[in-house]
């Protein structure tokens, strides 16, 4: 089927960013098309939201990460006759790093925030260790 | 803030900085045998042994600077139109007291070394992971 050749697209993308995943090209050829599926299937452990603008397109936005994380997403085309069709896309998100200044309009500042104390990953505390956050 | 006036010599604006918000402090502490297990720093965030703390940040108003204003300028102020940029700093700080700690290696370390801050917004979503213990978180607001 048109626009669903079992090809793989990889694009790299800045945390934060908006992502649409757009599968308008399809088309059923002989059939129409009746209906197409895009699904998460990376391994990552990090689920984003797709939200639905089209049948065939989706978007989200790409989550803050610490290091080079992949994603990976697949769209799956099928007509009216059955034929199925597949495509894989690739996302390479790119951590921001050093992002401490932040563009706000002040009417509307996100005004709550929450501030963790975090052990790091794979650090482990063999005894208590006490904190205070200022 | 950043202002000038006829007694403002060329190119160096008066400045002073508003505080706005006294600090608030929280303590608690991670058990021994406790270990960051995590992938994300969403999850990093909602693990239980990573204590949190909610904090709004104040909102600058006129009445605020004015103050200030009305003290070294012999109280003419400035209104809400002479106002376009305003910068919110917010400082932020972990202590560890005590304790001992080992890496993923096994190896002891520093535990203030162990530790980081996360920065997120109300609605989960990540600002700012500060790489170190300290540091000014900088909100630059166009008005």
């Amino acid at each position: 089927m048109v626009g669903a050749t079992d090809q793989t697209t990889r694009v790299t993308v800045r945390a934060g960013s908006e992502i649409v995943l757009n599968g308008e090209n399809s088309d059923g050829t002989r059939f129409p098309l009746a209906n197409a599926t895009w699904t998460q299937t990376d391994s990552s452990g990090i689920v984003v939201r797709l939200d639905k603008r089209t049948d065939k397109t989706r978007a989200f936005r790409v989550p803050f990460v610490d290091v080079l994380t992949t994603l990976s997403f697949e769209l799956e085309v099928r007509n009216e006759d059955g034929d199925t069709a597949t495509n894989e896309v690739i996302v390479d998100i790119i951590p921001v790093s050093d992002s401490d200044r932040f563009l706000e309009y002040f009417r509307s500042l996100p005004n709550q925030y929450i501030a963790v104390a975090v052990l790091k990953q794979g650090m482990t505390a063999t005894t208590a260790v006490g904190f205070s956050l200022t | 803030m950043n202002y000038a006036n006829r007694n403002s010599s060329s190119n160096t604006p008066n400045q002073f900085d508003v505080e706005i918000s006294n600090p608030i402090s929280h303590s608690s502490s991670w058990l021994a045998g406790t270990t960051g297990d995590w992938t994300t720093f969403q999850e990093a965030a909602n693990v239980y042994y990573n204590p949190n703390v909610c904090f709004s940040i104040p909102r600058l108003g006129l009445d605020d600077i004015n103050i200030f204003f009305d003290d070294i300028d012999d109280g003419s102020g400035i209104a809400e139109h002479q106002r376009d940029t305003v910068e919110h700093f917010v400082d932020l700080t972990l202590d560890v007291a005590g304790g001992s700690c080992t890496d993923s290696t096994g190896a002891a370390i520093d535990c203030q070394d162990a530790v980081t801050l996360l920065v997120l917004k109300s609605n989960g979503e990540l600002v700012d992971v500060l790489g170190g213990s300290s540091a000014d978180v900088v909100y630059v607001m166009v008005v």
